[in-house]
């Protein structure tokens, strides 16, 4: 078992509001890991400010032994390191497969420059993207909508497809930010299985959810984020006999 | 007395504009950029190239060097002068990037009014070396002229192509649709923009400026007002933003339509009310096209169907706001 991400007393605040204070959180690829916690715990923000995304933050973040810190967001997915989006519109004028296509290859295109001077070569990336999108959609099952545009999918299938599409890089560790939200049961079964599937690939994994059932059943190991402050830490069976946890979660359904 | 060398003319203006508006269309169609500083481009490769083309003893002194040099020259600096516009101006978003490149457009002009010793200021540049020039009796150059915008015309259509059917335009297209996924993914978008910004930089200077320089027959600085740039635009907005050959039709269909207003023949005393009349067709024009095909008239899925065969009938809704996804 080895720890791909740690993540050391980070803070962040938004003018006087604090929506991270302190957090200590070690993910390691042979485990999947869930981040739960009620509406506006801060878990998005986490997400934000391991990925590069937003102003500086206070703490120290480390992948697979590299600081992240002061790091910008491309550099940070080009480390392996890939999160998915709350709201997943993905590339909205482009197809599926597109959309895909630019997953699988954006890593390595900075301008113009491949496409005037070496257009071979860049055919070459571009059908080998395409390639790799191909053998995605069939493994997810969801070769029917290849060419459709993103607008028009359901939203389940928009949740399916930010996780399919941020695989197609092949990351290190993914960052899911409520994939099961929008889902029915049938395909929360099979976002399950791919998320499974994608651990034992020795992808880190780091997911955010609501549902409790969901998070209890997939995660080896959860944490409970209320107010910016990690509330508990442990085995689903820990959490859901923790009596602060239940006090959270129990008071937000009932509200 | 023959119209045809008019009309040759005409086509030859409508080919400048039609590759400024395929140049324009990499950058604003498929890459987002909404830039109003297209005259600025234009004039600073066409006071390069008239510049380095203008013998040493000429009364704007310059470099005279052959025609193909300084095409190449003017690509150079072009490109330079537009990464350097564009390294601060990318960064900044939306509306704030339309009006730094309309103010820049507007700076580089009035330098070339101020710089009177450079430029020639509003007297401006004559004596344009025009390729080819000496072989051909003034009357039949028109069509040589043509000839040349034709060549140039391919030129920029192959790289619009290339840019089309490659990783880099897909990724273009696709930090355009949602910056933060784009980065998500390790994209560089702002180096991915800036390079686009010098692209379009470069061909300005190489191929359209020195033709819109021959075209013009002597550089005055009244020659790159915004008009030159709305015209592109409209051109675009008219082919269709985002096809890929849009822009160039858009645009010689405008020019031509525009300039045969002016073929009608009418008595002296109505002649200004007709020249009065000409924008107004051209704002008609546009507003009849876009209610009926408000894409343009070809589109950007049009363009890219061959990618997105009509497995299903999923419509395509107006894209989302996406403010949301980076909250
Ligand atoms: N860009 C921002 N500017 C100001 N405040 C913000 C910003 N982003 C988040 N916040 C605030 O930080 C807090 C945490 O928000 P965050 O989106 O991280 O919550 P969350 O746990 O993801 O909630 P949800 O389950 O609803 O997605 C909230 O109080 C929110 O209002
Ligand atoms: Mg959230």
């Amino acid at each position: 078992m080895s720890a791909v991400l740690e993540v050391r007393g980070v803070g962040k605040t938004f003018g006087g509001v604090t929506a991270l204070a302190d957090v200590d959180l070690t993910v390691s690829t042979a485990e999947i890991t869930a981040l739960v916690g009620p509406n506006g715990a801060g878990k998005t923000t986490l997400f934000n400010v391991i990925s590069g995304f937003g102003a500086p933050y206070t703490g120290e973040i480390v992948f697979d032994g590299v600081r992240l810190t002061g790091r910008k967001a491309h550099e940070i997915a080009r480390l392996g390191l890939v999160r998915t989006f709350q709201t997943p519109v993905g590339f909205p004028s482009l197809t599926v497969h597109d959309n895909l296509v630019v997953a699988a290859g954006g890593h390595g295109f900075d301008g113009p420059q491949d496409a005037l001077l070496r257009p071979r070569a860049d055919r070459r990336g571009l059908r080998a993207a395409a390639e790799r999108a191909d053998q995605l959609l069939g493994e997810a099952g969801i070769e029917h909508l290849a060419s459709a545009y993103m607008a028009g999918l359901s939203p389940g299938d928009l949740k399916l497809l930010e996780i399919v599409r941020q695989l197609a890089s092949r990351p290190r560790m993914l960052l899911l930010d409520e994939p099961a939200a929008a889902m029915d049961v049938n395909q929360i079964g099979t976002l399950s299985r791919l998320i499974r599937g994608i651990a034992a690939q020795d992808v880190g994994i780091l997911v955010i959810d609501h549902n409790l059932a969901f998070v209890l059943e997939l995660a080896d190991r959860v944490h409970v984020l209320d107010a910016g402050r990690l509330l508990a830490g442990g085995t689903p069976e820990e959490i859901s006999r923790n009596a602060d946890v239940r006090r959270v979660y129990l008071g937000e359904e009932a509200a | 007395m023959s119209t045809l060398p008019f009309w040759a003319t005409v086509l030859t203006f409508g080919l400048v504009i039609g590759m400024a508006a395929l140049l324009l269309n990499i950058e604003a169609g498929w890459g987002g950029m909404w830039d109003l500083g297209i005259a600025g481009q234009v004039a600073v490769g066409a006071y390069s190239y008239a510049l380095l083309t203008s013998p040493p003893d000429a009364v704007v002194p310059g470099l005279g060097l052959p025609f193909w040099a300084a095409m190449v020259g003017a690509g150079l600096i072009t490109m330079i002068v537009s990464a350097l516009i564009g390294w601060p101006t990318l960064r900044l978003r939306g509306e704030y990037f339309l009006i730094t490149t309309f103010a820049f457009a507007e700076i580089i002009r009035q330098l070339i009014v101020i710089q009177r010793g450079l430029t020639g200021g509003t007297f401006g540049v004559t004596g344009i070396d025009k390729p080819f020039a000496e072989y051909f009796l003034p009357s039949a150059y028109p069509f040589i002229l043509l000839g040349l915008a034709a060549a140039a015309t391919v030129l920029v259509l192959l790289v619009s192509q290339r840019v089309s059917n490659s990783t880099y335009g897909l990724t273009l297209r696709a930090a355009r649709d949602n910056e933060p996924l784009a980065r998500s993914m390790g994209t560089a978008v702002d180096r991915v923009r800036i390079a686009t910004y010098a692209l379009v930089g470069l061909m300005t200077g190489l191929l359209v400026a020195p033709v819109y320089v021959w075209f013009l027959g002597a550089l005055v600085p009244a020659s790159f007002t915004t008009h030159l740039t709305f015209l592109v635009w409209t051109g675009l907005v008219i082919g269709g933003l985002g096809s890929r050959l849009g822009g160039l039709i858009g645009a010689v269909v405008l020019t031509v339509a525009s300039e045969a207003v002016r073929l009608i023949s009418v008595d002296p005393e109505h002649a200004s009310r007709l020249a009065a009349f000409q924008p107004f067709l051209v704002g008609v024009l546009l507003i009849v096209l876009l209610r009926w095909r408000p894409e343009g008239l070809l589109s950007e899925r049009g363009a890219f169907r061959k990618r997105a065969k009509p497995l299903d009938r999923i419509r395509r809704d107006d894209p989302q706001t996406l403010e949301a996804v980076s909250a």
